[in-house]
This record gives structure tokens, C-alpha cells and sequence, in this order.
């Protein structure tokens, strides 16, 4: 049988420079977390494999969605091998890594064992079908589990053990099925091309909008009200198009996590962004933001360019919007409206400001070069850390340099309005510019 | 025939309420070429599909290789060559990492056959799949399929995006192929005027069912072309005999008629119609719509 099959996926230029990037930041994080409290080892452990999972699922995913997948005589089996070899050697190293940097380590086969259903979990995740309703799930259920789960973890080894290897048995036989291999197969690198037909009927000279125009150009209607309608009618079928499962458990899971929160873990987000609800709202950014990118099927619609740049921002916009607006909802659902007013609310300002570079983050808007998932991956990683940091200035450090509550929320403001407008810029000379064509995302 | 590559029975396959396939009976055997034709959404790609277990029956029978095609092994798998409607590969990789990838996996890998296949197909080895055109990618998905000697050869409309050059010389490699490695080869096609030349056997599907399972030349002698001349007075507005299958030109002193040659009486129908009958015989192209109306044959 041939060997290297999955390793032939990730000798590239990408997994070096991902590699160099994640295992220096998972040593450092392992040091840190290691000197403070040791049960934190475990949870950081099993991020950094729950990562690394997720960097090879994505290429595992990337060659199950190719025309040769299903028919290749053992592929299935060899891919699994490799990734089980994978699996043990990076959560060895992490444990490895965790037990070195750990004033008194916790046992290094609990750490092992949950590095690698994290690795295995997350990697499997790409694979399977129901990974859109899944990946949702099971990060919002790990970042709500909050900072003592590990520790709870560390009372019960053996249980603790015996779950992670079940639970990484179960991710690898549900991943590698032939079902799940079957529907890589059949769906394609393409799996959102329905998505083209979805916006047919948003097009202005489809049966119905064409009536409707047609009519109102007859009265000499302005072209203004015309783009208007037009462009709310493209953004109309951009929200329309996205998988409503994605969307509603992403909504649903994000308002329980907020209002299961409760008022401490809000203010927790000013003094520890890390920790608690602070993830969850990167989190649910970068989750909304990657939902809106992809351009793949709208370029086959017969747009112009300034309706496409018109259509895109006003989404982008909106996507602001709406995760405000949930946000304040839950806070008001978890009966603590005036939080907001406090380092909640700064926080909550910070993730507005900073949507624009998630949403930019995300992925490019076309097909082009730099179009894999592994780059996006990691300018998501990048900007996440440039926004915890940024939040943590803010939240901490904007009090000290202007006192007055009305001086900050106009500041936040302008800062706002800043960001947006640097979003027009760049999407204008993105749609002046670029090749609308391909699109594989 | 020989060997039977594929057996399907009773097989239906249901999509919600869309039936792609219904009640189909047929046996694929080899080696042969046997040309999938069928109207749009007849059920052909669904067909391949089932043969090489990538959708499974809702109800029927399916074989391929003699194996339920859920159960299809490593073993079974190594004999097949499948070209997709729509190939896709690693993107990254180039056309020589790629089929380097894919030769590990099958013992009867031929490298002398890929050179011949890359140099024929005039495929770079050094191209970077990301840039490929959907032609060109169709081409590696032909040398992929090709190059392990398989047994059973499935091909979902290969000529539909290669220039007329290719195409000419991929419908001549099927014959070397068959003739070289005694293959079976499916090939379902639009471009019938293409496959007419390489096929010795027709499957037509129509709304999922089989409406034609035969040989190539048996439907071609079964029926012939009229075309008819008025001598003195002009023709009916419609032939009446029971053994015209089509009128498919209708002039006052000219029309060309599709006929059943078993039951059809040059003579006699000249005598009656006061006209003179040129015979030709029927290509693919002709009988296609014949196929299709007259359910199954």
C-alpha cells in the first residue's frame, strides 16, 4: 500500500509556514498557562492539537472532495492510518511540551489522550456531512464550558481518559465512513453551486422584479430608488442563500451561550478577554463574517460591478448590525442591560470595529492565488490575536485616557465609522480592480 | 460477450420525490464499447454512479464485478477507471505530483502508458492543475483513468469539452484500449456523432428507464431512412402505414421517413404513393429520437 498519502497533502510551502506559526505560539501558550495554573495545561493542550486537527482535516477534505477519492482502492483506510499516526505524534509532542513547561504537570497520558480526541475530533469534523451544524456546536459548547472544565478533567483520569479515546474512536469511524466519503464525493469542491440558483430570482428582470420595474420605469421612477431596491434585493438573497442550518444554529447556540453567561461572564470579558464570553464573541464574528464571503455564485449573475461592490458592503453592514443587535438582545435576555454601558459594552465596540478585518479575514472575495483555506486560516489566527489585544487596551485602558462615558461611546464611534469606511475603500478598489472569476471557497 | 462487468435489477433510485432511475434491468459485459445515451436528466450519470457504489439503489439490485456495488472492495475498485463529468483534483499539486499521488495506489500502474497518454493528450506534466482549463482537466482525468489497465472503463461525457483534435485521438485510444487490455468501456455521450464510430452497443435511457439495450448494428438494421420523391401528384399530409416509424420532412412532393425495415415494402409503397424511394441507412443521430419515443425496445 502506498505510503505518505496524507503526508503527500501537506508537503507544501502552506504547512511549513503554518507549522511555523502555530507551534511557537503553542509552546509559549503551553509556558504561560503551565506557570499559572497546571489544569490549564489540558484545556490549552487540547486547543493547540484541536487546531493542528483542524489544519489537516482541511486538506484531508480538500482531496475526499476530488473526482478520485471514492474510486481510489484503499484510500479511506490509508488516510485514517495517517491520520491516527498524525493524531498521536502532535498530541505526544503538545503533552510533551505541556508536561517541560508546567510547575507541577498534570499526568502527561490525561494530557495526551485529550490532545488527541481534540485533534481528532476537530480534523473529523471537516469531513463529515453535518460539519456546518456540528463545528458551531462544539466550539460554542467548549468555549462555554468555561476555565474549570479542565480541572474537572484532572479529578477524574481515568473517566477522563477512557471518554477522550471514545469520543476520538467515534470522530475517526463516523469521519472515514464510506458514507461520509460518498458525500464528498458526490458534492463536490462546489458543494454551494444550488446557491447560483437561489439568486436567480433576486435578479431584476426575473418574471415578478421585471413586472414591478417595467411598471415604476413607466412613471419615471428615480434610478437612485431603482439601485436601492436592487441592491436590497441581492443582499435579501445573500442572507437567503446561506444555509439555514449554519445560520440558526449559529444564532440560536450564540444567544444561549450569551444569556447562559449571565451578567459575570459579561463583565469578564473586559478583565479577561480570554476567558469566558470574550472567544465567543470572536468567535461568532469570524463565524458570520466567513458566512458572507464567498462571491463564487453571485459572479455568474449578470451584476455590474458597482452593484456587486454595492451588494457586498451593504451585507458587510449589515452583518455589523446584526451581531449588535443580538448581542444587545442576549444582554438584555440575560437581564443585565447596563453592563453595556461598561467594559461589556467597549468590548462589544472593539468586535464592530475590528469586523471589517475579520470579514476581510475570512477569505478572499474570488478565486485567486492566495485563495487556499490554510492562508485564510491563518490571517484569521493573526487578526484574532491583533483584536484580543486591541480589546484588552480598550477595555482596560480607555477609562484611564478619557474619562467621560459620552467621550468614549463617541470615540468607539468614530473609530466605528473609521472602520467601515476603510471597508469601502478597500471593496471599491477590490470591485474596480479584480477578476471576478472562479471562486472555489 | 464475455464477461459480465455489471448487472443491475429491478434498480430504482429515488431523490425525494424525483425518480432518477426506475425498475432499470440491464447487464453490462465486455469487452465492448457501449455507448450511455439518454435525453437530459435521463438517469446516466445516476447509472454510473450506481456502478461504482457512489449511490446506492433505493430498491434493486446492483453488481459490479460480481459484488453488490455497496460492498465493492479495494479489489473491484483497482478495475475500474472512472472520467467524471466534471473532474476535480488537488488544485495545488501539478499535473505530474498528481498522477505520481494516484499511481501509489494501483500495482498496475503503467508509466510507459502515461507518457504515451500525456504526450498524445498533449498534456504538460509540469502544469499546475490550478490553472488548467476545464478541457485539459478533463485530459488528466483520461490519462488517471487509463493508466492502470482497468477492466471496466466508465466515462461521463469525456469528449464533451476536448477540441476536435482530441477528441479524435481519445475515441482512437478507445479502440487501442479495448483492444489492448480487453476492457469494457461505458461512455455516456451527447455528441453521438462522435461515439457512433467506436461504439458496438447502445444503452438509452429515458425518464430512468431503458428504452433501448442493444446492439449498435442490430438497431441500425431494424430501421432505414426513406427519402421520398413524388412523381406526378403530391404526397398525404401523413403516411399511414403502420411500419413508418417518423416523417420527419413533410413537402408537398417531398418527405424523408424513418421506417421499421422488417415490416417495410419498397415496391409496394411506391406503387401506392406514386413516388420514388431512396434507401439510406440510419445513423445514431436518426435512431436517437426513436429510441427515446418508443419506450422500451
Amino acid at each position: 500500500m502506498r505510503r505518505g498519502v496524507l503526508l503527500n497533502l501537506l508537503v507544501r510551502p502552506l504547512t511549513i509556514a503554518f507549522t511555523a506559526g502555530v507551534l511557537p505560539m503553542a509552546a509559549i501558550l503551553l509556558f504561560v498557562a503551565g506557570s499559572r495554573r497546571p489544569a490549564a495545561v489540558i484545556g490549552v493542550s487540547a486547543f493547540v492539537c484541536a487546531v493542528l486537527g483542524a489544519f489537516i482535516g482541511e486538506r484531508m477534505m480538500e482531496a475526499a472532495k476530488c473526482s478520485f477519492a471514492w474510486t481510489l482502492p484503499r484510500y479511506r483506510r490509508a488516510l485514517l492510518g495517517e491520520f491516527v499516526i498524525c493524531g498521536v505524534a502532535v498530541s505526544a509532542l503538545v503533552a510533551l511540551i505541556g508536561a517541560v513547561a508546567s510547575t507541577t504537570p498534570p499526568p502527561t497520558f490525561l494530557v495526551a489522550a485529550t490532545g488527541f480526541a481534540a485533534f481528532s475530533w476537530v480534523g473529523a469534523l471537516y469531513l463529515l456531512p453535518e460539519r456546518s451544524l456540528l463545528f458551531p456546536i462544539a466550539v460554542l459548547v467548549l468555549l462555554a464550558s468555561g476555565p474549570s472544565a479542565p480541572a474537572a478533567l484532572l479529578n477524574a483520569p481515568l473517566t477522563t481518559v477512557t471518554a477522550a479515546l471514545a469520543v476520538a474512536a467515534l470522530a475517526l469511524w463516523s469521519a472515514f465512513s464510506s458514507r461520509a466519503f460518498r458525500w464528498s464525493a458526490l458534492t463536490g469542491p462546489r458543494e454551494d453551486g444550488r446557491l447560483i440558483w437561489n439568486g436567480w430570482p433576486t435578479m431584476p428582470w426575473w418574471p415578478t422584479p421585471r413586472t414591478r420595474f417595467w411598471r415604476r420605469a413607466s412613471q419615471a421612477p428615480s434610478r437612485a430608488r431603482y439601485l436601492g431596491t436592487s441592491v436590497l434585493r441581492g443582499v435579501g438573497s445573500r442572507y437567503g442563500a446561506t444555509k439555514p442550518t449554519a445560520w440558526f444554529a449559529s444564532l440560536a447556540l450564540y444567544v444561549l451561550c450569551v444569556v447562559a453567561a449571565g451578567p459575570n461572564a459579561l463583565s469578564s470579558v473586559g478583565r479577561a478577554p480570554l476567558s469566558g464570553l470574550g472567544p465567543i464573541l470572536i468567535f461568532v464574528a469570524l463565524m458570520s463574517a466567513s458566512l458572507s464571503r464567498s462571491l463564487a455564485w453571485r459572479a455568474t449573475l449578470p451584476w455590474s460591478r458597482r452593484h456587486h461592490l454595492a451588494v457586498t458592503y451593504v451585507r458587510d453592514l449589515g452583518d455589523v448590525l446584526l451581531f449588535l443587535l443580538v448581542t444587545l438582545a442576549a444582554a438584555g435576555t440575560a437581564g443585565n442591560p447596563g453592563v453595556l454601558m461598561g467594559g461589556v459594552g467597549r468590548g462589544i465596540a472593539v468586535v464592530a470595529i475590528f469586523f471589517p478585518a475579520f470579514q476581510w479575514a475570512a477569505g478572499p472575495l474570488t478565486g485567486c492565488p492566495w485563495a487556499d483555506r490554510g492562508v485564510t486560516m491563518i490571517l484569521f489566527i493573526a487578526v484574532a490575536m491583533v483584536f484580543l489585544v486591541t480589546l484588552r487596551l480598550v477595555v482596560t485602558g480607555l477609562p484611564e485616557l478619557v474619562s467621560s462615558g459620552a467621550a468614549q461611546a463617541v470615540a468607539l464611534g468614530l473609530l466605528i465609522v473609521g472602520s467601515q469606511a476603510l471597508n469601502w475603500r478597500r471593496l471599491k478598489g477590490y470591485f474596480a480592480g479584480r477578476d471576478l472569476v472562479g471562486g472555489d471557497l | 460477450m464475455g464477461d459480465v462487468m455489471f448487472e443491475a435489477s429491478g434498480l430504482t433510485k429515488e431523490f425525494g420525490e424525483l425518480t432518477a432511475l426506475r425498475d432499470v434491468s440491464l447487464s453490462l459485459s465486455g469487452p465492448s464499447i457501449i455507448g450511455l445515451i439518454g435525453r437530459n436528466a435521463s438517469g446516466k450519470t445516476t447509472l454510473l454512479r450506481h456502478i461504482v457504489g457512489l449511490q446506492l439503489p433505493t430498491r434493486g439490485q446492483a453488481r459490479t464485478l460480481g459484488v453488490a456495488t455497496r460492498s465493492l472492495q479495494h479489489e473491484q475498485l483497482a478495475r475500474i477507471g472512472v472520467v467524471p463529468d466534471a473532474p476535480t483534483f488537488i488544485r495545488w499539486m501539478s499535473v505530474g505530483r498528481q498522477l505520481q499521488y494516484l499511481s501509489g495506489f494501483y500495482q498496475r500502474w503503467d508509466s510507459v502508458r502515461q507518457s504515451h497518454l500525456l504526450d498524445l493528450l498533449d498534456l504538460d506534466v509540469h502544469a499546475d492543475i490550478s490553472g488548467l482549463s476545464t478541457g485539459s482537466a478533463q485530459k488528466l482525468a483520461i490519462v488517471a483513468a487509463l493508466c492502470h489497465h482497468p477492466d471496466l472503463i466508465l466515462l461521463d461525457e469525456p469528449v464533451s469539452n476536448l477540441d476536435p483534435i482530441a477528441r479524435d485521438q481519445f475515441l482512437k485510444l478507445l479502440l487501442d484500449v479495448v483492444q489492448e487490455d480487453r476492457a469494457t468501456i461505458v461512455i455516456s455521450s451527447h455528441v453521438l456523432h462522435d461515439i457512433e464510430s467506436t461504439v458496438d452497443w447502445i444503452v438509452c435511457l429515458n425518464n430512468g428507464t431503458v428504452a433501448a439495450d442493444a446492439a449498435l448494428d442490430d438497431l441500425k438494421d431494424k430501421y432505414a431512412e426513406w427519402r421520398v420523391l413524388a412523381r406526378t401528384r403530391d404526397l398525404p399530409d401523413r403516411f399511414a402505414d403502420a411500419f413508418v416509424v417518423r416523417q420527419t420532412v413533410m413537402e408537398p412532393r417531398r418527405a424523408r421517413l424513418v421506417v421499421r425495415t422488417a415490416d417495410a415494402d419498397v415496391l409496394a409503397f411506391q406503387h401506392a404513393h406514386d413516388a420514388d424511394v431512396e434507401v439510406a441507412p440510419l445513423n445514431l443521430q436518426g435512431l436517437f429520437p426513436i429510441l427515446v419515443d418508443n419506450g422500451r425496445h
